[in-house]
């Protein structure tokens, strides 16, 4: 199998394989065979009397020690690996609600509100009252309430009531999985999964969705505090893949999730002193700042921050030999970028309490003191960049135009432009018309599991070929960017007429001067709440529930717990939602086929497993097909 | 007499097979004294996979076994069970039994510098791989006193390699 | 009764008495040897230079096992018109199957001086033993030539403390066994244990004070300090005894694909012999034991009668270490002319190096990390085209389990 499709990243890891470095595709060949007890999720280590393992072949027991069968078993670990998603977006979100409570009582003069009309809309929504109040006092009470979410309360979790569909929480409130506290419904989660509790696997997946449903929570969370200290995202052009990063440069890397740390190290990388700085020390052009995975995503969109790579291919940067720091908060972050770093002259500077390297240098960040935490990291940079060894450097001049920044607000704004009175009416419009044919999500990672890159290039080329609305966030984006999906010229060349029609009609309301690109950057992976929020307006709009809407979402090369949270909850927010990878639940026919087909009589959303991208392209369709029938549209 | 059969298709690639020999030849025949040793000890197998199986390479102590021809120093010897074994004291590590394994199952004993090879566990009653396989991927039988259709079984499986 | 008699007592000789004895229980076989008192493991014969009580010895006794008549003479001649064998004492052996298995002896270079004592060449346990007695008080010691022979004699000497110094004719030790950058790494090491390797130069005298060697002036002019010269210039066919006999040789016997020499009831086997390289098609000779043991338990069965063809050798085939580095070589490793790819994974600790014809190995080079070397040994003997296993073989390395499955690419065993 081939690591990657993509040009930059190959001929820097060929690079490195010159140099003898071993990257994650090297650590996946010697890992292989991995254990198929593993692969199958039928390997239990919850209690100090295993480990318990069934055979999926049927051969030896049929129970663990303690009783729990092969379906006990993967409902456990699956429900356990969403607890485990909801906690990391979780400790995303409560860091930016304390942040903003920080920030509303005058303990971070780095983080000022910046989107007031962000902060009013929100507060508004969750109950905080606006009239005649001052922003601070606005700020902390939606920080309190924030922060309120994470406790168990007697009521559902605000982010969650107050963002989905009246149908949706009918539904989530007949099958008992509405989430009153996001710590504590992770909590309950590990509770019920632990030795000797819940023992019946379709209730464990019933905690499962609970427990996802809080994960969608704290993305709602994190997205919104985001756009009040930082800004709503506006459409930005910027470029992606490797080839942003620039010879006479201080390159700076920010690669993580959390717009906290990137958002302050962007801000203060513009300032005149440190640029002269680097440019004191040789670096003609200054400092180049560029983004690695959802961190750069979120710097990409409120500070046209090129994205250099992304997901599977985050320690390519560091083989160019031109990355002079590499700077992380946290998830995502692959331990082997010490070991690569030290072979080359780039520092890898952790930032977090909770997230460090051995191998790295650790400049903590704190929001106190935030823009000065930010400049000791920049300075840190331009000292490595003067040990930089011209002879190592391999950039490769390879880079796409990005279109990024498509907030709900600003799609809702751009369709604005087509009709001032009714924006979401031209989108309607086109869904009944079947110029659009339905909306597909792409959210997820790469992974060494799938050629990078493979199966969004094909899925994407499929899906927009039949008229099909793209959006993508989190790594989804930053796979299409490498290779200019997040262009007009990509709806040019792969829309189909419809889509194209569409496209093109906003983008020269929007005064683009041609249409929208093809895919539409939403943002992170916590920003898959945005995509969220357009289907629910668009749900409103029409007096539906979502799960009847033509709205798919696929997660086409995942890896993370976390991508299994957002597509759980995915799932019961009613979309049809496709993995182009294996989870490991195949020990359990039950569990196999609750999650494929029973769980769609509950909440309408179902997991399509198709590794085949053509046939998960064909799959998705036809499913948009189902569902345009059942609203009595053309399919 | 008996012998370990490989069922790939029951093979979970979980490795225990490579963990129970290792464990095997270990000083005190102990998991957790096995993986405080120092040098470890060494496995005699190895789970291998391509795209469409994974499977434990065994040594099959070959009828024409090519290391125990090619040997130059007398180490390797056929013993009165017909397994292919070592007398380590005459292994000079001049690895030629490597380069003539077809199965690649002989490895370098760093340590000691000698080779070192399966001895089919020929003090237990059955090998300790087959001991610790969960699946039944292997096997430890005499195919004479199986029953023709898992004898067939067995057969076909063998057959998919290439012997 | 079937009379079989063998001329030479080594692998080759003994592996055909062994197959013979198999298949015939009455058969009598008679091998013809000068070397007392029997059977022994000849590559090992470096290690008793510096070992001390080692066996090399077969640990079963094949004239007793299989029931061989030992005759520690010489054979001095063939008469195959009258199928007798003519030996040193002047007694006359008749024979129904006769196998030539005399193996090789070393090259003596005509150097001035080269003759007398302190010099050795190392083909024999006697040699060794020989050269282990002379090294007793030695400080230095000169080899003559930097094949495996030179290069295990150099090690030995220096691990008993002498100076070493190799003089090798060609630019770079193991020539025509590892290729430039293999023997490069090899020779590091041996520079950094303290032996001195010169190379593209030869002895042009052995310089002699009262009759003991004191040491050796080269081509180049230059003088080497030695006590002790060991004579490692390589080895060809012992043919002598086929002198007159009619049996067609070239550098060595020839032989059919059955191991018949010219005569049908004369066959020969091992490093007496020359045949084609199995990769090059060209004549070659080889004095490697694994190719002795196949030839000879292949006459063997064949002179019992047997019906076995021999598909032939690679004449490189070497496994050895050299001083904690393993090293393997496997048939053609320095192509010349177009129509092949070379890829070379030049590595912090390992280096390897994979010939293709098309899409078929056809020879590699392993040093440092020869994991796996039977796989590869085995697909380049049995010319397994790779087809898609080809890309495999070039970046992650071939391993057992690429040849099995559903549809396999191809046998890997032939």
């Amino acid at each position: 199998m081939e690591k990657s499709i993509d040009k930059a990243t190959l001929s820097a890891l060929e690079h490195g394989e010159k140099s003898g470095i071993r990257t994650v595709w090297d650590r996946y060949a010697a890992q292989r065979p991995q254990c198929g007890f593993g692969e199958t999720g039928v390997c239990c280590r919850h209690c100090l009397q295993g480990p318990c393992r069934i055979s999926p072949f049927g051969h030896g027991p049929k129970e663990g020690v303690c009783g729990a069968n092969a379906d006990v078993m993967v409902a456990r670990g699956l429900s356990r690996a969403v607890a485990a998603g909801t906690s990391s977006h979780g400790g995303h979100a409560k860091h930016m609600a304390h942040t903003l409570l920080k920030s509303a009582i005058g303990e971070a003069a780095d983080y000022p509100i910046r989107d007031e009309a962000k902060l009013k809309t929100v507060a508004g929504r969750i109950g905080v009252s606006i009239d005649n109040r001052d922003i601070n006092s606005i700020a902390l009470d939606v920080a309190r309430k924030a922060l309120e979410d994470f406790s168990e309360k007697e009521s559902p979790l605000t982010w969650a009531a107050t963002t989905v569909t009246k149908g949706r929480v009918e539904t989530f409130l007949k099958f008992g999985v509405v989430p009153t506290g996001i710590d504590s419904t992770v909590s309950e989660s590990m509770h019920r999964t632990t030795y000797g509790v819940d023992s019946d696997p379709v209730n464990i997946l019933l905690g499962a969705i609970k427990c996802a449903l809080a994960d969608y929570a704290a993305c709602h969370m994190a997205t919104d505090i985001a756009d009040i200290l930082f800004g709503t995202p506006t459409p930005v052009v910027t470029r992606a893949n490797l080839g942003v990063l620039k010879k006479t440069a201080v390159n700076i890397a920010l690669h993580g999730h959390n717009p906290l740390l990137s958002d302050i190290v962007a801000q203060v990388s513009g300032e005149k002193a440190m640029n002269d700085r680097a440019k004191a020390a040789g670096a003609s052009d200054g400092i180049n700042v560029v983004g690695v995975c959802c961190t750069g995503n979120e710097i990409m969109m409120r500070h046209k921050i090129p994205m250099a790579t992304s997901s599977v291919s985050q320690e390519t940067a560091v083989l160019t030999g031109a990355l002079d720091a590499m700077v992380v908060d946290y998830q995502c972050i692959m331990p082997s970028l010490a070991g690569i770093a030290e072979c080359y002259h780039t520092k890898l500077i952790t930032t977090m309490p909770i997230a460090k390297i051995p191998g790295a240098i650790h400049i903590e960040f704190h929001e106190s003191s935030a823009k000065e935490s930010a400049r000791k990291i920049i300075e840190t940079a331009i000292e490595a960049f003067q040990k930089r060894d011209p002879n190592r450097v391999n950039i490769p001049e390879i880079s796409s135009t990005a279109y990024a920044g498509f907030s709900t607000e600003a799609i809702i704004g751009a369709l604005s432009l087509v009709n001032k009175e009714d924006p979401l009416k031209p989108l309607i419009d086109n869904i009944v018309s079947g110029n659009i044919y339905g909306v597909c999500l792409f959210a997820g990672c790469n992974t060494v599991k799938v050629t990078q890159d493979a199966n969004y290039f094909a899925m994407v080329k499929e899906l927009a070929k039949n008229n099909v609305l793209i959006l993508a966030t989190g790594c989804a984006s930053g796979a299409f960017g490498r290779h200019g999906f997040l262009t007009p010229e990509a709806t040019e060349k792969y829309a189909g007429p419809g889509l194209k029609a569409v496209l093109t009609a906003v983008g020269q309301a929007a005064g683009l001067g041609g249409p929208l690109p093809l895919v539409l950057h939403m943002g992170s992976c916590v920003d898959n709440s945005r995509a969220a929020d357009v289907a629910v307006a668009v749900a409103n709009k029409l007096g539906v529930d979502l799960h009847m809407l033509p709205v798919v979402a696929s997660a086409p090369e995942p890896v993370t717990e976390k991508a299994v949270a957002i597509g759980t909850w995915a799932v019961a927010a009613g979309l049809p939602t496709h993995l182009g990878v294996v989870p490991p639940v195949l020990g359990s026919k039950l569990v196999a086929e609750v999650l494929t087909s029973t769980v769609k009589d509950l909440f309408g959303g179902y997991f399509i497993v198709e590794p085949d991208p053509l046939k998960a392209a064909e799959k998705l369709l036809s499913v948009i097909g189902e569902r345009r029938k059942g609203l009595g549209l053309m399919a | 007499m008996k012998q370990i059969y490989v069922r790939p298709e029951q093979c979970m690639g979980c490795r225990s097979c490579e963990i129970g020999c290792a464990v095997q030849h270990s000083e005190e025949k102990s998991l957790f004294s096995a993986v405080l040793q120092s040098p470890p000890p060494m496995k005699r197998l190895f789970v291998e996979s391509n795209d469409e199986i994974k499977m434990p390479v065994i040594c099959r102590h070959c009828e024409d076994a090519p290391c125990l021809r090619s040997c130059i120093s007398g180490c390797l010897f056929r013993d009165d069970k017909g397994l292919v074994r070592r007398k380590k004291e005459r292994c000079i590590g001049c690895w030629t039994c490597m380069m003539t394994c077809p199965f690649g199952v002989i490895t370098r004993d760093r340590e000691k510098h000698i080779a070192v090879k399966c001895d089919r566990c020929h003090k237990l009653d059955v090998p300790a791989c087959v001991n610790s396989c969960p699946t039944g991927a292997l096997v430890f039988v005499d195919i004479d006193d199986m029953p023709k259709e898992k004898r067939q079984s067995l057969i076909s499986a063998a057959a998919k390699e290439v012997l | 009764m079937m009379r079989h008699i063998i001329i030479g007592g080594s692998i080759a000789g003994i592996s055909a008495a062994m197959e013979i004895r198999r298949s015939d229980a009455g058969a009598l076989i008679t091998m013809v040897s000068k070397e007392k008192p029997g059977a022994y493991y000849r590559p090992m014969i470096p290690y008793l230079i510096e070992k001390d009580g080692i066996d090399i010895t077969f640990t079963d006794d094949p004239a007793k096992k299989y029931g061989i008549e030992n005759i520690f003479e010489m054979a001095t001649g063939i008469d195959a018109e009258a199928k007798e064998v003519a030996l040193s004492s002047g007694d006359k052996l008749g024979y129904d199957r006769l196998l030539i298995a005399a193996g090789s002896g070393p090259v003596i270079p005509a150097i001035p001086g080269l003759d007398g004592d302190g010099v050795f060449a190392l083909r024999t346990r006697e040699d060794a033993l020989g050269i282990k007695a002379a090294a007793k008080g030695k400080g230095d010691a000169v080899i003559l030539g930097g094949g495996f022979v030179g290069t295990k004699a150099a090690i030995a000497l220096r691990h008993l403390g002498l100076g070493v110094t190799i003089i090798e004719q060609q630019g770079q030790i193991l020539p025509g066994r590892l290729d430039a950058r293999g023997s490069a790494i090899v020779a590091d090491a041996m520079r950094a244990a303290g032996i001195e390797i010169i190379t593209g130069d030869l002895i042009s005298e052995v310089i002699r004070d009262g009759g003991a060697v004191v040491s050796v002036r080269l081509s180049s002019g230059r003088t080497v300090k030695a006590g002790l010269v060991i004579v490692a210039a390589g080895s060809r066919p012992n043919v002598g005894v086929l002198r007159n006999s009619g049996i067609k040789t070239g550098r060595g016997v020839l032989i059919n694909e059955m191991l018949q020499t010219n005569f049908p009831d004369i066959y020969a086997a091992g490093d007496v012999v020359e045949h084609a390289d199995l990769i090059t098609g060209m004549p070659a000779v080889s004095a490697l034991w694994g190719n002795a043991e196949e030839m000879g338990r292949l006459a063997g069965k064949n002179m019992a009668g047997g019906n076995i063809k021999y598909a032939g050798f690679l004449s490189v085939m070497n496994a050895t270490d050299i001083l904690g580095i393993p090293v393997v070589s496997v048939g053609l490793i320095e192509p010349e002319g177009g129509g092949y790819e070379v890829v070379v994974q030049d590595g912090i600790d390992r280096y390897r190096k994979f010939v293709f014809r098309g899409d078929t190995l056809v020879g590699t080079v392993l040093v440092g990390d020869v994991a796996n070397a039977g796989v590869y040994t085995n697909v380049i003997k049995n010319r397994v085209p790779l087809g898609r296993l080809k890309a495999e073989a070039m970046k992650e390395g071939l391993k057992y389990v690429d040849f099995v499955g559903s549809a396999p690419v191809q046998n890997l065993m032939g």
